[in-house]
Formats: C-alpha cells, sequence, structure tokens
C-alpha cells in the first residue's frame, strides 16, 4: 500500500519535472514545426502548376528555320510565330523586357539536335517555362505526322511499365508489407532519441544536486527506478499524443488552403503479420526498459550529469549503427556483421527491428535475440538500483564498475 | 518506575568499507524527546554511523535499530533526515519540493501540501512557496531542507549540520524549531561542530573518534568526568590527547 503510494508520488514528481521544462517542449514541438514550416513554404512557393497558366499569360514568340515545327501547335501552345528576318529584333526585345520570351529552331535543327532558347527573367523564372514550352511544341511537331494524340502522347511521355522482380526465385516485399513493422522501428527511434534521455537527466541530476541520500533515505532504489521508468512511459505516451495532435492541425490546415496531403498509401490495405507485431511490440518496449535503466545506471555512476551525458553519447551511437549498414543488414541476413548487431543488446532493437521490416528475420534468431535483451535488461535494472545505492555515497568521484559487480 | 523504550538502539556496531575499519563496538541508546549530539572530527565516522542507522551502509557485525527494528524505507514515516551532503530539487518548485518528500514519508498529498504551507509561514517562505528551489538564497534553501526533514513530524530528527551558512536571525529560527519538536517528545540526533549549540541543546552527548566511542553521557556528567567547563574543552582534549 505504501509502496504503491510512494510509487505514484515518485511517478507524479518526475513526470511533472520533465513536462514542465522549457526544453521538453521546444524539443517537441520544434521538430514537427519546422518540418510543417518547410512543407508550407514548397507548397506555397511550389509555381510547377502554374505553368500552363502562366504561359498564357507570357509573350512569347517562335522562329522556325527548319520547317520541322507545326504553326498550328505554336499557336496553340501560346507562341506567335514570326519570319526568321525579325530574329535581331525580337532578341532584343526580350533584352529590353517588351518580349517575354523567344525560341528560334536552326536551319540544321536535325543534324545539330540544338536550337536556342531567350528569356527575360526578371520578373520570373520564364526561362523554365518557356524551356519546358520549346520542347513540347518540338516534340508534338515531330510526332505530329502519326495523326494520332493517344500514339504522340505515349511516344512523348514513354509509357509507364510494370516491373516484376525476383531475389533467390522469391518476389520482394511491396511497400504496403514494409509499413507496419517499419512504424515500429520508426517509433523506437523516435522513443530513444526523444526519451530515453531524461532518464540520464532526471538520476544525474539527483546526484548532482545532492538530493540523492535524501531521496533514498524514504524510498527504495527500486521503487525510485521503476517510478522513474514508468513516468518516462508516460511522457513518451505525451509526446506521440502531442505530435499525433500537431500532425492532424497540420493536416487540416494544410486541407484548407487548398492542398489535399493525403498518405501514400491505402490505410486498408495494410497487412498485420502476427509474428512481425510480436517481434515489433517487444523489442519496442523491451528496448525501451534497457536504455533507460542504461541511462539510469550511468546517471548514477557519474559525479555530474555533463560527465554523465558525455559518456553516454557512445550509446546512442550504437543504435544507429545498423542504419550504417542498412544494405548487409536487409540483404545478407546470415553474414557475421548481421548476426553480431542482430545478438548485441546495445544494437539488437534497431537492427532487429529493421530486419523485422525487411522480412529477413526468422523466428528462431528473433526469439533468441529478445532473450538475450531481456535478460541483459533484467541484469542493467540490478546494476541501476546498486549504482543508485552507491551512487548517495560518492559524490565526486564515478562509481567503479567492478564495484556494481560486487556482492 | 517503567524503562523508557529508546528510539535508537546501536549495540556492537561495527563497519568496515573497503578494507578499512570505520567504526568499532559502537554502542549508545536515544530516548524520545531528546536532543542527543553526536559530536566528532571530519572522517570519525559520524555520517558512516547515521547511514548505517538509515541501512545506506550495512553494518560489518551488530545491530542498528530505530524504534525496535531495522531501518528501511518503508518505515520512512518515523524518520525525518536532513544529511551533511544535502540538497534539492532545484526546478521543482519550494512547495513542491516540500510536499514530494511528505509522500514520499507517507503523507497524503493534501496533508503534505498544507504542512509545507504552514511550514513555510512559519520560516517566512510563504510568499516564495512557487519560486523555483534555484531561485531561493542559500539560507532560505536551508530553511527548505529543514521542513523537508521535519514533515509529516517524524519520531526522530536527524540533523547534520543542520545551521551550516545560517545568519544568526535564521540560525535562532531553526533552532527555536528543533527545540520544539524535543518538547513534543521527537528525538533529534545532532551532529555539528558548533560547540555554542551543544551546549544550549543537547541533553546527551556522544563523541566519538576513529570509529571509536569516546566519551557518552549528559553534559553534566562528562564536565565532571573530564574535570572541564565546556563541552569544547573535552572535545579538544580527546582529539589533542592522542594527535
Amino acid at each position: 500500500m505504501k509502496l504503491h503510494h510512494k510509487l505514484k508520488a515518485v511517478i507524479r514528481h518526475e513526470f511533472l519535472t520533465i513536462v514542465k521544462q522549457p526544453s521538453f517542449w521546444i524539443s517537441l514541438i520544434a521538430v514537427p514545426l519546422i518540418t510543417g514550416v518547410v512543407i508550407l513554404i514548397s507548397v506555397l512557393t511550389d509555381n510547377s502548376n502554374d505553368t500552363n497558366k502562366k504561359a498564357d499569360d507570357l509573350s512569347i514568340v517562335l522562329i522556325d528555320k527548319s520547317g520541322v515545327i507545326s504553326s498550328d501547335i505554336a499557336k496553340t501552345n501560346g507562341f506567335s510565330v514570326e519570319s526568321p528576318q525579325k530574329e535581331a529584333k525580337l532578341k532584343q526585345a526580350v533584352r529590353t523586357g517588351d518580349v517575354d520570351g523567344l525560341v528560334v529552331y536552326p536551319a540544321d535543327l536535325e543534324k545539330s539536335g540544338t536550337y536556342q532558347l531567350f528569356a527575360d527573367n526578371t520578373d520570373s523564372d520564364n526561362g523554365a517555362i518557356i524551356t519546358q514550352l520549346g520542347r513540347s511544341v518540338l516534340q508534338a511537331s515531330i510526332l505530329e505526322p502519326l495523326n494520332s494524340k493517344s500514339l504522340a502522347n505515349l511516344a512523348m511521355t514513354g509509357g509507364e511499365g510494370s516491373l516484376e522482380t525476383f531475389v533467390d526465385g522469391k518476389q520482394p516485399r511491396q511497400f504496403i508489407e514494409y509499413v507496419v513493422p517499419g512504424a515500429f522501428l520508426l517509433l523506437f527511434y523516435m522513443v530513444l532519441i526523444f526519451s530515453v534521455g531524461y532518464a540520464l537527466t532526471s538520476v544525474s541530476e539527483e546526484k548532482e544536486n545532492r538530493s540523492i541520500e535524501m531521496v533514498l533515505s524514504y524510498v527504495k532504489p527500486r521503487t525510485l527506478i521503476v517510478g522513474k521508468l514508468l513516468a518516462i512511459i508516460l511522457v513518451t505516451l505525451a509526446q506521440i499524443l502531442i505530435i499525433l495532435a500537431m500532425t492532424g492541425i497540420g493536416l487540416l490546415i494544410a486541407r484548407a488552403m487548398g492542398n489535399d496531403l493525403s498518405l501514400p498509401f491505402d490505410l486498408t490495405t495494410l497487412t498485420f503479420v502476427p509474428f512481425e507485431v510480436l517481434i515489433g511490440i517487444s523489442f519496442l518496449v523491451v528496448g525501451f526498459i534497457f536504455y533507460v535503466a542504461l541511462m539510469a545506471m550511468i546517471g548514477a555512476i557519474f559525479p555530474s550529469s555533463k560527465e554523465a551525458g558525455s559518456f553516454s553519447t557512445v550509446f546512442f551511437i550504437l543504435p544507429a549503427v545498423p542504419f550504417w549498414g542498412f544494405d548487409a543488414i536487409t540483404t545478407q541476413a546470415n553474414s557475421v556483421f548481421t548476426q553480431i548487431l542482430t545478438y548485441f543488446p546495445l544494437t539488437s532493437p534497431t537492427t532487429v527491428l529493421l530486419r523485422n521490416a525487411a522480412g529477413n528475420l526468422d523466428v528462431t534468431a528473433g526469439l533468441l535475440s529478445l532473450l538475450i535483451l531481456a535478460l541483459t535488461t533484467a541484469g542493467t535494472i540490478v546494476l541501476a538500483a546498486k549504482a543508485f545505492k552507491l551512487g548517495t555515497l560518492e559524490f565526486s568521484e564515478r562509481i567503479k564498475f567492478s564495484s556494481l559487480l560486487k556482492k | 518506575m517503567s524503562k523508557i523504550t529508546p528510539i535508537v538502539s546501536v549495540q556492537d556496531f561495527n563497519l568496515r568499507l573497503g578494507g578499512k575499519q570505520i567504526v568499532k563496538d559502537l554502542a549508545f541508546d536515544i530516548l524520545p524527546g531528546e536532543i542527543f549530539a553526536l559530536l566528532g572530527a571530519n572522517g570519525s565516522g559520524k555520517t558512516s554511523t547515521i547511514r548505517s542507522l538509515l541501512n545506506i551502509y550495512q553494518p560489518t557485525s551488530g545491530s542498528l535499530l530505530i524504534d525496535g527494528k531495522t531501518y528501511s524505507p518503508e518505515r520512512a514515516h518515523l524518520v525525518g533526515y536532513l544529511p551533511e551532503e544535502r540538497g534539492l530539487y532545484v526546478r521543482s518548485t519550494a512547495i513542491d519540493a516540500m510536499t514530494y518528500f511528505g509522500e514520499l514519508k507517507g503523507m497524503n498529498r493534501a496533508d503534505a501540501r498544507d504542512f509545507s504551507m504552514q511550514y513555510l509561514e512559519r520560516v517566512g517562505l510563504a510568499d516564495k512557496a512557487n519560486l523555483k528551489v534555484k531561485k531561493l538564497s542559500g539560507g532560505q534553501q536551508q530553511k527548505l531542507q529543514l521542513g523537508v526533514a521535519i514533515i509529516n513530524n517524524p519520531s526522530l530528527l536527524i540533523l547534520d549540520e543542520p545551521t551550516k551558512g545560517l545568519d544568526p536571525v535564521n540560525r535562532k529560527l531553526l533552532l527555536e524549531i528543533v527545540e520544539e519538536h524535543r518538547a513534543r517528545g521527537t528525538a533529534v540526533i545532532y551532529i555539528t561542530h558548533l560547540m555554542e549549540e551543544v551546549e544550549r541543546l543537547a541533553d546527551r552527548i556522544l563523541i566519538i573518534k576513529d570509529g571509536q566511542r569516546r566519551a557518552y553521557g549528559t553534559k553534566d556528567k562528562l564536565k565532571k568526568q573530564y574535570k572541564m567547563k565546556t563541552i569544547e574543552d573535552i572535545f579538544v582534549s580527546i582529539y589533542e590527547k592522542e594527535a
């Protein structure tokens, strides 16, 4: 009863301490906000859909010395067609801004394959529009003798091929099959980056500000660690909810502005393979607990948050290693490199989740790696609790790792 | 006449840390409602004794009992501890920091908050209740520390140099609070290097040197035994004797 009461007090204290920090909100809001602003700017400044509309507003001229260009097609695309005698005058008109653009197809167009374009870019990028129009008119004129719009269109676009590949006799995964197991990997990495560090800060600050001896007079180390862990889980859930809420608001704003930002896949076609989901949830949860316990232990070992922070960097680099070896891990499941990363606890969560998404993780490897990770996590929690206890006694020196292993 | 049961009972206490004998054959009792001065030079074993009493250190041998049992955090309601290495959650507000420790000592949140507010009013910090601890002066933090120790009115207060760094006005206030708790029946283990505080407050004294008991008893008994007028003289004579 008392323990339950104390655990609740620790959870509340830890949770509020974290969420009341300005840095929590800055890191939480900054990333999605910057992403949103970048998307918004790119949407607002995207002129690609305006090309045709703008072409109608431009005064653009075409001179054809080759005889290849169809006047009708040129006129349909907004060009006025002039004789070669006016070339010099029209070039000067482009310079002075009286004409927005000029395209000159030379007599040896067929042989040289080149033509000249001139554009007044004073107010906007007319050059890009004229380049696109010049190419379209040329292609359409060459294909005009086909006397078929659909064939001409096919020739111009090259059509759309449907590729079917095989690796070792099997079809590789479709994009949709990556989504569910891939989401666990993404979620684990987000949790690692955003939340796990709080365990380090929480413990090392407790030690640095000398409150740990007093706290441990009233609470068992295990209660304190479990309380911190649960508080960080709550913080993580709060972060996910806030990010989802901000994403929703962003989508609503985008829709209100006339931009329909939709997912690149249909949610109803998602596939849920039981083994993949089980591995995803297990490694997400156990991996998270392992890293929190590890950070708590490092926080308790070092005398200051600065030293603890520096030392912990390596433990944030190791989970990223599988991403550097992405190709090897996703294509060579039996290589020594992949095997080591699969079973080494500091790299196993990201490696296994990556292999789980790539579809090259077999049941034995997945469960064995999970067992190793779970045992390491249990050991780390015991060591973290011991480091807590020893940490109350040593404020100026680092606790020796060997002393954690002594009975 | 019935014998008063000690709140603290230490018998045959030995402690070895890192191959070094820190405390040797120490024994003492502390009665409810007394201020017990635990004296000794730096490194004499005072803090180790307190840590062992609170089960932070495991004694090599002997028994250290609080209210008849070995201490564990489940019995946190019995004890208020102001350690030598002290500090508070600097990013919490004064009221939140105090309330949190009240909860850890078994109080419900509302009661802990009420107690904290009353205490902050008593020590002139009511207007600072919602300020972060790091914004408080050293003296204000010191008063808050004492509040954290006395919250939940424990049966045993362990105060390690509680007046260190306080100005005379706040020191007087703090000593009054300690005396109030004694009057209420709280036993106080008082660790200090300030002998005038010992003369004013202590009912009984234990002087340790090299982890061993060198003097133990009431002030008058020790003064008669050593034929000296002050506790400071006794302390100096013990430490100079073998220097």
